[in-house]
């Protein structure tokens, strides 16, 4: 297979995985889609070192975390400034929501309703809010280290992830509690 | 809020995430990144770190000569180049001589103008050109979004 062709298959195998942490953070998906070739073009530099790595799905993770973050504090803050007024990217896009597997036949269609609403949720938190909490539920990062991302006190990512939650409880009610009760 | 409740709650957010499947990437991602993946990518646009040993050398070799001609090389130069060289640019210099003078006239003015008009009619001139500048600032900013803009793409 010529390295073309293996970086393909690469490409192919972790699109959604990186798509899915950049669309989750900058909530945007043009931007989403934009920051996942970046991380893939830097990927495609360093082919050689990544080909057959087990590690590679973690380092393709990290560069999409420090990408959409890097996106989200330089491109906003410069472009934002007048037409963020239209920009509706704080209250999320209108774009279906398509999952990479689709949610089983068998499995119940409540399930995967639920998620969409999940997903619709997420992207319509704010920024200041969104990001903490998914890179502490998604990305399993410590307080402390989001603080430290961020670039902001510890107390202010606590109470930002608090908030989330707070609101996403608001706005999915009582299907959060469905979430936990086994599945027929 | 209740401490047993906060854990509660971020237990139910917590499997509400986790039990989010991966999204599908945009079916276009893979092409795109492809094709731009395999143009060939001109020196010039290449970082310093992706620069090959030997023009790395090269490079710093070119360089340091530079500094070497920009701080050493007048001594090589011959006095009678020197005389024959300020001879050419003393013409140029008058042009600028002339541009100064202008320019002095100018404020001169301008200082004359700021003295009779008030401090009134000066703060809303600033009022009006700080306006004028967030005005081209925002149209600015929104016509460039506009160009680059791509379907599906906010504005």
């Amino acid at each position: 297979m010529t390295d073309a062709k293996q970086f393909e298959t690469f490409l192919r195998n972790y699109q959604d995985m990186v798509f899915s942490t950049a669309m989750r953070l900058v909530a945007n998906t043009a931007e989403a889609e934009d920051i996942s070739q970046e991380v893939f073009l830097r990927a495609f530099k360093r082919f050689g070192e990544l080909a057959g790595d087990p590690r590679a799905g973690g380092w393709l993770k990290t560069v999409a975390i420090n990408l959409s973050l890097n996106h989200l504090t330089r491109y906003r803050a410069r472009w934002s400034f007048f037409s963020e007024i239209f920009h509706r990217a704080e209250t999320g896009e209108e774009t279906e929501i398509e999952y990479a597997a689709p949610d089983n036949v068998e499995e119940n269609t409540a399930a995967s309703e639920r998620r969409v609403l999940v997903e619709e949720a997420l992207r319509q938190l704010p920024r200041a809010q969104r990001v903490p909490l998914v890179l502490y539920h998604l990305e399993g990062m410590k307080y402390e280290d989001i603080a430290a991302k961020l670039g902001v006190s510890l107390g202010k990512v606590k109470t930002d992830i608090f908030r989330a939650r707070a609101v996403l409880r608001k706005k999915l009610g009582p299907r959060l509690q469905e979430e936990g009760r086994p599945r027929a | 809020m209740n401490p047993e409740l906060e854990k509660e709650l971020e237990r139910e957010i917590n499997r509400a995430l986790q039990d989010l499947p991966d999204l599908a990437a945009p079916p276009g991602l893979l092409a795109r990144t492809m094709t731009a993946a395999e143009r060939p990518v001109l020196w010039y646009a290449l970082s310093w770190a992706e620069w090959t040993l030997p023009m790395r050398i090269a490079f710093l070799v070119f360089t340091l000569m530079a500094v070497a001609a920009l701080f050493f090389g007048w001594r090589a130069v011959e006095p009678g180049l020197l005389a024959a060289a300020s001879r050419h640019l003393a013409p140029m210099a008058g042009g600028l001589t002339s541009v100064w003078k202008f320019l002095s006239a100018l404020a001169g003015a301008l200082a004359l103008a700021v003295e009779h008009l008030g401090k009134g009619f000066m703060l809303a001139c600033l009022v009006v050109a700080a306006g004028s500048w967030a005005l081209c600032a925002g149209l600015g900013t929104m016509f460039v979004r506009f160009a680059s803009a791509r379907p599906g793409r906010n504005l």
